[in-house]
């Protein structure tokens, strides 16, 4: 991988004028492929963030739950997602066990632990808190402590090479995904009765009620919808970031700092906000390495000064 | 008369019994702290494990006396270590400590230990226990930061490299490293060092800033969950095929091959433990573990915790088990030479760790699964007290 | 206040005296970090208790002032007298810096940004190496010592300093959220519209909740470092702010005892379940839970209602 401002290798006197100018150019494109993978990397980092963003802000959207076991789901569905591959050899496989039991466990967390706490904040945290510290234990003893990762895809093992652009094939399969993702929830969101009804319970919950929408199955369905992302996002991850006790503290802090960015509640913010972290911690361990948390952190307060409900939040 | 021969051999019995020192009664007790949660119980937890497998090898008893090992979790925070240690000191009155792998655990705990005169044998590989927070009560079994970024440093020099990139925790262990690299290879040398945070999910950003014409090889100084993802990473950007890694201390532990994807073979490291090393201690050694662990493989860690209970053992031993006698006991800590499954270790005069280090290089093994070969010995290295005071 | 409860507090006030005599050096130290804890918890209540504001990032104050202890005792080697009040005031500033930002949001939106605040405090200790000794901290930090003679190295007068500070920043407290500035605060947590109708200037009553709040937490961050001996950046990480916000809510939020027996509790679990499990994760979960559950006020809410049932029987 060339940085910027590297010369080609079998630069030589030669030539003179005519070789300086083609290697100036040389010397561009090698630039802007340079940023390109770094925008490349950001953006798949980002859809990884989105894939557990998008779930969070849909809950909270919804349920005005503040889910702090989200982390839990995308942790535990990548260890699913890792021992069915390992039975199997099966990626998709893993992928779909991952979301399914997760899902399950959602539901089974919802309906019987949260519910009852409707608009109940703190007592939500407590219970979301109390489930982040039991699921991260119980991965601990169930998996062990040691880091683990998941084998890519035999189909995206390899790596796009088009003269000195060099990029892995996993990194843009995880953005074309997250992209069908994002249609996809956009799409339930905005056209169907369901995404109907559940911006209907957004907006003013006792009307929907009172229109006959049956908002408890509603809450249900959106909470598994989810923790099935998150676990999607954990299993998608796991070839790249790897799974390991701790990784659900780590992402649960990004996936807040992209709902911050982005806007409680919103689809499009959970989204744009996870491109603009993933871009932002990328661009900033590469222009400012010294100050690498700094550069997420920092512009999240600057946006907060400006727009305290985050970009697309609602009031 | 009658009366006068049961009272002699009973006055002679109850003599007999006051003059047994009253603390072969009571138990060895060892304070045992490890993080056993969050990231880093994935060098904690081994490390535990060891220590008792260490102990039941001797039935826990030691000259005559039971052993009891009284177990602590740091979570790998500060405050929590140290109020576990206190707990363990004064709460449960050991007689000495064997813990610790997490160096702001350690630079918080010594202090404390120094001040309480309580023999501590540590894990931790941080510099300052054998300089500035040295003391005759704490003791090092492990490489410190100096000694195995040393060893690296020349390793790689010896096979031909000029200029190297470097990429190390943002934190002292790696910052450490590099000051190293920078010293033995030269500053101009160093291409580029980064210091990505520990546990950064993506390193994509640090390498791809990395160009493999500029240097031979990188030196990489991260460890735990953090090594298998760079190594991945590092292959995924295909910076494998013309610039290697070679890794600092436990970067290829045994531990973390499971986690490592397949472009890990050909990447190297140095240190003290290399799975495969045929000998007849380590052929025990290993096949103990995997014996009682479905057949995995131990790896640094485990091996760490096993000699720094082995050497508690000794030293016990040398003084009989009289684990109340601290000023012996440290004496005969210092003094003692012990052969393990890597050959001999022993401590130098500032109670640091020297021991033998192997060229490790990762190929695929036997089952196809991954194993460190283990190349060139580099014979009982110090800790650098005279390049790196 | 009634006969009883003050009779109550000079028993209690009693036997926190004579603890030392009765304790090891160990659990006493336990009693310590309790001390400093419950007015950690109790700090954070006047926010969310009585002025309805909850906060994710209260660790950022409890460190600031802990960072500004480490740094000021350690390499400026000032006196107590000086370190207490310069710390505080760094808490202080520190609060009205965020609550001027913090404080246009309401409800879950503050919650988050309080949350992104703490967040970029920490970043800065982590980040700032020179300044913070980054991921290592600060280490060999001196115990104060009062006047010439009265050094606090040892456990006992140290125990007596803590007990000290912290019974008067809790009088302190109480006194707070007796006087017409907390049913102030009681009126904004019930409804704000209200009492701007009233004509109260409700934006500044909040940040002057905001900043005491700030300031009872600095203390605890200053008495901490103290005890400790050492600043890391863990002192002022999520962890600590989801802590401390534990401590109240499972303690009982809008009655001071309530979070000062949950910061107990928390403080002891951690302790005492460690010892017998390494599954204490699980178990500390699982009690967040029943409390949830069966508790939802809180230990002291549940205290209450028993006392409720049995004079209704």
């Amino acid at each position: 991988m060339s940085a910027p401002g590297r010369a080609a290798a079998d630069d030589s006197n030669a030539l003179g004028t005519q070789r300086a100018r083609s290697t100036d150019k040389r010397v561009d494109i090698n630039a802007m492929i340079f940023w390109l993978v770094q925008a490349l990397n950001g953006i798949s980092f980002g859809m990884l963030l989105f894939l557990l963003a998008s779930g969070l802000s849909l809950i909270f959207g919804l349920m005005k739950i503040l889910n702090l076991t989200h982390g839990s789901f995308y942790l535990l569905g990548g260890y699913v997602g890792l021992t069915v591959i390992q039975k199997t050899g099966s990626f998709v496989l893993a992928v779909v066990s991952a979301a399914s039991v997760i899902a399950i466990i959602g539901i089974v967390i919802e309906r019987f632990f949260l519910r009852r706490f409707h608009l109940q904040e703190l007592s939500q945290a407590l219970v979301t808190f109390g489930f982040l510290f039991i699921i991260s234990d119980l991965t601990t003893v169930i998996w062990g402590p040691n880091p683990q990762t998941i084998p890519k895809p035999a189909m995206f093992d390899g790596a796009v090479h088009l003269g000195s652009f060099y990029y892995p094939e996993y990194r843009l399969f995880i953005i074309g995904f997250g992209l069908i993702i994002a249609a996809l929830l956009w799409w339930l969101q905005e056209g169907t009765r369901i995404g109907a009804m559940l911006r209907a319970s957004v907006d003013d919950e006792e009307v929907a009620r009172a229109l006959g929408i049956n908002v408890s199955i509603l809450f249900t369905l959106v909470f598994a919808l989810g923790a099935a992302l998150a676990a999607l996002g954990g299993v998608m991850g796991g070839p790249i970031v790897g799974i390991y006790p701790g990784a659900d503290f780590q992402i649960l802090l990004l996936g807040f700092v992209v709902i911050i960015i982005g806007g409680l509640g919103s689809l499009k913010g959970a989204l744009i906000g996870a491109l603009i972290v993933g871009l932002l911690d990328n661009f900033g361990k590469v222009l400012f390495p010294e100050l690498a948390l700094f550069t997420i952190f920092a512009p999240m307060a600057l946006i907060l000064a400006v727009r305290p409900t985050g970009l697309f939040g609602r009031e | 008369m009658r009366h006068l021969c049961t009272t002699a051999i009973l006055g002679a019995l109850a003599l007999g019994r006051l003059m047994q020192p009253a603390y072969s009664q009571e138990p060895i007790k060892i304070g045992v702290m490890f993080p056993l949660t969050g990231p880093i119980s994935a060098q904690g937890a081994p490390e535990r494990d060891a220590v008792k497998q260490a102990f039941d090898e001797e039935n826990n008893t030691i000259a005559g006396r039971k052993v009891e090992l009284l177990y602590e979790d740091s979570a790998g925070r500060p405050d929590t270590g140290l109020t576990k240690i206190k707990a363990l000191v004064e709460r449960d009155k050991v007689h000495l400590l064997l813990s610790e792998v997490v160096s702001s655990i350690g630079a918080a705990i010594a202090p404390y230990v120094s001040e309480q005169k309580i023999p501590w044998i540590s894990t931790v590989a941080l510099d300052s226990l054998t300089r500035s927070q040295k003391s005759p009560y704490i003791f090092r079994f492990v490489p410190s930061t100096y000694q195995y970024a040393l060893v690296a440093a020349r390793l790689t020099q010896k096979m031909g490299w000029k200029k190297v990139y470097f990429i190390g925790w943002n934190a002292p262990p790696g910052r450490e490293s590099a000051d190293v690299a920078k010293k033995i290879y030269g500053a101009e040398n160093v291409v580029d060092a980064q210091f990505p945070n520990v546990g950064t999910s993506d390193y994509a950003p640090y390498l791809t800033a990395m160009d493999t014409e500029k240097a031979d090889g990188t030196l990489a100084a991260m460890w735990g969950s953090d090594a298998p993802r760079v190594v991945g990473q590092y292959g995924e950007y295909g910076l494998n095929k013309k610039m290697p890694l070679f890794g600092i201390a436990s970067f290829t532990s045994e531990e973390l091959l499971t986690a490592m994807p397949a472009q890990a073979v050909g990447v190297q490291s140095a240190y003290t433990y290399c799975g495969t090393l045929d000998t007849p201690e380590n052929k025990k050694f290993v096949g103990g573990f995997k014996a009682n662990h479905d057949g995995a493989v131990p790896g640094s860690y485990t091996y760490m915790g096993y000699m720094a209970a082995k050497i508690v053992i000794q030293a016990l031993k040398d003084i009989g088990g009289k684990a109340e006698d601290r000023e012996a006991f440290i004496d005969a800590l210092s003094k003692v030479q012990l052969k393990g499954p890597m050959g001999m270790t022993s401590f130098d005069e500032h109670h640091g760790l020297v021991a033998d280090f192997y060229h490790l290089t990762i190929e695929k093994g036997p089952n196809g699964q991954l194993q460190n070969a283990c190349g060139e010995r580099i014979a009982q290295v110090k800790d650098p007290y005279d390049l790196f005071p | 206040m009634s006969i009883g409860v003050l009779g109550t507090f000079f028993i209690c006030g009693c036997l926190l005296v004579a603890l030392p005599y009765a304790l090891s050096n160990y659990h006493l130290g336990l009693v310590v970090e309790v001390l400093i804890f419950a007015l950690f918890a109790m700090s954070l209540d006047l926010l969310i208790g009585y002025t309805g504001m909850a906060s994710l990032g209260h660790a950022a104050y409890f460190g600031v002032a802990a960072y500004a202890t480490g740094l000021l005792a350690a390499k400026l080697g000032w006196s107590v007298w000086l370190v207490l009040p310069v710390s505080l005031g760094a808490a202080a500033l520190t609060a009205v810096f965020f609550g001027l930002l913090a404080l246009r949001t309401r409800g879950s939106y503050f919650l988050m940004i309080t949350l992104a605040l703490s967040q970029v405090v920490w970043g800065l200790a982590f980040g700032w190496r020179s300044l913070t000794g980054g991921d290592d901290g600060l280490p060999d930090i001196p115990r104060p010592s009062i006047g010439p003679y009265l050094s606090l190295v040892a456990d006992r007068p140290f125990y007596y300093f803590v007990l000290l500070l912290v019974g008067v920043a809790t009088a302190l407290l109480v006194a707070i959220v007796s006087s017409p500035f907390g049913y102030a605060l009681r009126g904004i947590r019930e409804s704000e519209t209200r009492m701007l109708a009233l004509g109260y200037n409700v934006n500044a009553y909040k940040l002057v909740a905001f900043v005491l709040a700030a300031t009872f937490a600095g203390v605890a961050g200053s008495l901490y470092v103290y005890y400790t001996r050492f600043v890391s950046p863990n002192y002022l990480e999520v962890l600590r702010s989801a802590e401390v916000l534990l401590m109240v809510i499972l303690g009982g939020a809008g009655t001071l005892i309530g979070p000062a027996i949950g910061a107990a509790l928390i403080v002891l679990l951690e302790n005492v379940v460690s010892a017998y499990t390494e599954r204490w994760l699980i178990v500390v979960g699982s009690i967040y839970i029943l409390v949830a559950l069966f508790a939802p006020r809180g230990l002291i809410g549940l205290a209450r209602e028993l006392g409720q049932r049995r004079l209704r029987s």
